[in-house]
């Protein structure tokens, strides 16, 4: 069994939650070690496996349902847990420095990191959708514990609640569109379905609603619209949470499965529009609102939104390849920009644009590894982000050059968004935040320089045709000079507007204020939508009221009927008593009888015999010659007899 | 000279009741077991003197009186054995003492 190693890798992390919490009391600080031993070993298992493996084992096989369990390591899945599982390692190591002055759950926060990073495995490595799904809502309960992570404050828990339930919206898209590939199938393998799909013997519509409601799981889990809101609330966590959830763990999920069910969507060209649509909205939607908003990880969170977003795009042009390449490069770059972003909040106090300023002489450190991040997020050569980016413009421009000036203009934005924060935070004059924090703990840093690391390399070293072969997908060919030139000259353009613009007038949107009527339309947007959903459930409570009162009157005439019964029975009862009364005095009769005649009767008899027994023994006299006597008179009396009878 | 049928009937019948008075007035235990003796002889003497005189050539009457007095030797070989024993508890063989069936 060559798979078997491949347990190890998603329930290391599980075991080391669980032993964080068991230990927490005793040894607080113990469980952040625990994670990133944990994490360690799951990552060299993983390499030392290499793709290849396989285990599965049927878990319940009702009539023609077969339900699998198992894990699988093709080259996506493998490279996908390579990536979560690296990333997860990095950050844990930084929340180890990071969550070092927090009083208390500390054991609790390093769980749920254990339970999100493990569970995450779980889901890229799974082999049918039971395990898949199950990873999926272990994510979405992570990602809820661990953003309402302070748990005294109402917005976390608000927060928390919200990216719950909008994710879950999504949730139910999966869960109905896997139940009914169990119901085509038969079965919940995820390969077996994927071949069902390319062997094209579904009805054509049937492909396409499975598309559809696949895409609908990830459109929550990947905040795209309309189920985007939830994400820039999840910056109430913890940094090191925003990190992980952003980067290679929750929201990544959502394009990891249109990668996994990519076969499905290619026999589906109508979700693959729909999945290229909802990415171009989302893209254009959230960078727009990135420009405007004044909250430094409010800034990034809606950037993850259009990167996922972009990623949606490569996935809609048929070019899973690139999408799956800027899934690696965007965890670490935009893991790198959380990490130093939370360091800096951690040292200031603060993440307010408008307060921020000037701070890359306070903390060089910090301001490096931002930087290295923004470069890479705004697609600089050779940071890890200009070749994920240049596949998915080569992929958009060979379907045409509207698409090729969508990604321009994305590039474009990306730079304005991200130059701007940056140079907000670090440049220019200092607008009152000052360093005031304890310095930066050897393993934050650790942490902070190896995402940072893979930001500056990781494209360069993954991007290629041993990719692409690992991978079992095909590179797009490469758009011309002058495409990968403007794209290059469009995120420099916006990184100097942005910067420019912020280096000058300081934190203030750069594209004025209209975006953040987009983000303020989007949560009304939300806040409207609910509100039907609250009223229908308001009028399900009344019709539930009515079904109450029903069952209620339905109840009431059982016991009715029931009391009916129950005075039928006490009649029964009562002659049931009468006939057993009878039965007793006749008993008794019976009784008197037996003892009175039978008995009585008996005695009498018995002392007749005896009495009769006295007398005739009055006739035994004991002498023999009386008895002799009497037997030859007896003779006698015998022979005279028979004598007058013989005469007669 | 031929005896008559008659002299034998009558010597078995005054036989018999010498048997008879002697089992009922003699008291002694003895005495009486030798009266039953009696009785059986007259049988067998009113026996013998029928087949002779009636049928002499069936030899069944003769075994039926050897078959009686066979059984009067073991009849005399039981009662005196009685009597013996009797004797020995309670020094005495008379037929009247022996009552404790009586109460």
């Amino acid at each position: 069994m060559t798979g078997s190693g491949l347990v190890a890798v998603p329930l290391l992390p599980l075991l080391a939650a669980a032993l964080a919490l068991a230990i927490g009391r005793r040894l607080p600080r113990a469980g952040g070690v625990l994670l990133v031993v944990s994490l360690a070993g799951s990552l060299a298992v993983l390499l030392s496996l290499r793709a290849g493996g396989r285990l599965s084992a049927d878990w319940l096989a009702v009539g023609r349902f077969r339900l699998l369990v198992g894990l699988e390591a093709t080259g996506l899945t493998w490279f996908a847990a390579a990536v979560v599982a690296a990333t997860a390692l990095a950050v844990s190591l930084y929340a180890i420095g990071y969550m070092r002055d927090e009083p208390t759950g500390q054991p609790r926060f390093f769980a749920g990191m254990g339970l999100f990073a493990g569970a995450m495995l779980a889901l890229v490595l799974a082999s049918s959708f039971i395990m898949l799904f199950a990873g999926w809502e272990l994510v979405g309960l992570a990602s809820y514990l661990l953003i309402g992570f302070r748990s005294r404050e109402d917005r976390a828990v608000a927060a928390a609640t919200r990216a719950f339930l909008m994710t879950r919206l999504g949730d139910m898209g999966l869960l109905l569109g896997w139940l009914l590939a169990l119901l085509a199938t038969g079965t919940t393998d995820i390969g077996a379905v994927l071949d069902a799909a390319r062997s094209g013997q579904w009805v054509p519509g049937f492909a396409t609603l499975l598309g559809f409601l696949m895409f609908a799981g990830a459109v929550g889990k990947s905040a795209q619209l309309p189920l985007s809101a939830w994400l820039p609330d999840a910056m109430v966590g913890p940094t090191p949470v925003s990190a992980l959830l952003h980067s290679a763990t929750m929201v990544a999920a959502g394009v990891f499965l249109l990668l996994r069910l990519f076969p499905l969507f290619q026999a589906a060209p109508g979700a693959l529009a729909l999945v290229f649509w909802t990415g171009a909205v989302t893209a254009v939607f959230a960078a727009l609102v990135a420009t405007a908003e004044m909250d430094l990880k409010r800034v990034l969170a809606w950037s993850t939104s259009a990167q996922l977003a972009e990623m949606m795009i490569a996935v809609g042009l048929g070019v899973p390849y690139a999408a799956a390449l800027h899934f690696a490069t965007h965890a670490t770059f935009k893991a790198t920009l959380f990490t130093a972003a939370g360091s800096m909040e951690r040292q200031t106090g603060t993440r307010d644009l408008g307060r921020l300023g000037g701070l890359a002489r306070a903390m060089p450190l910090t301001a490096a590894v931002f930087a290295a991040g923004a470069l890479s997020l705004a697609g600089v050569p050779p940071f890890a982000g200009f070749w994920s980016e240049e596949a998915i413009l080569s992929a958009a421009v060979a379907r045409g050059p509207g698409r090729g000036l969508l990604m321009v203009g994305l590039a474009l934005l990306t730079g304005v968004y991200i130059g701007r924060a940056g140079i907000a935070a670090f440049g220019g004059r200092s607008r009152g935040a000052a360093r005031t924090g304890p310095p930066q703990a050897a393993t934050m840093r650790a942490g902070m320089i190896a995402l940072a690391v893979a930001a500056v390399l990781a494209g360069w070293l993954l991007q290629g045709s041993s990719l692409a072969g690992l991978l079992g997908m095909r590179e797009p060919p490469r758009a011309g000079a002058g495409w990968r030139g403007l794209a290059i000259a469009a995120g420099l353009a916006g990184l100097s507007f942005g910067g420019g613009r912020a280096w000058i007038c300081g934190g203030v949107p750069a594209l004025g204020r209209f975006p953040q009527f987009l983000a303020t339309g989007l949560d009304r947007a939300t806040r409207a939508a609910v509100e039907p959903a609250k009223r229908a459930s308001t009028d399900l409570d009344a019709i539930e009221r009515v079904q109450d009162r029903s069952a209620r009157a339905l109840a009431e005439a059982v016991i009715c009927v029931s009391a009916g019964l129950d005075a039928i029975e006490h009649a029964l009862d009562r002659g049931a008593r009468a006939v057993s009364g009878s039965a007793r005095v006749l008993a008794h009769g019976a009784e008197w009888v037996e003892a009175r005649g039978f008995g009585q009767g008996g005695d009498r008899l018995a002392a007749a015999l005896g009495d009769g027994g006295q007398r005739l023994r009055a006739l035994q006299t004991g002498k023999l010659y009386l008895y002799t006597l009497g037997l030859f008179v007896w003779a006698a009396g015998a022979l005279g007899a028979g004598l007058v009878l013989l005469l007669r | 000279m031929i005896v008559p049928l008659t002299a034998y009937l009558v010597v078995a019948a005054v036989l018999f009741a010498i048997g008879l008075y002697t089992v009922i007035a003699q008291r002694s235990a003895v005495m009486v077991l030798m009266g039953v003796e009696l009785i059986l002889n007259a049988i067998g003497l009113n026996i013998v003197a029928f087949w002779r005189f009636t049928a002499p050539g069936d030899y069944s009457a003769q075994i039926f009186v050897i078959l009686v007095i066979t059984i009067g030797a073991v009849e005399m070989a039981i009662g005196l054995a009685l009597m013996m024993l009797l004797f020995r508890q309670r020094q005495s063989v008379e037929v009247d003492g022996y009552m404790e069936l009586k109460r």
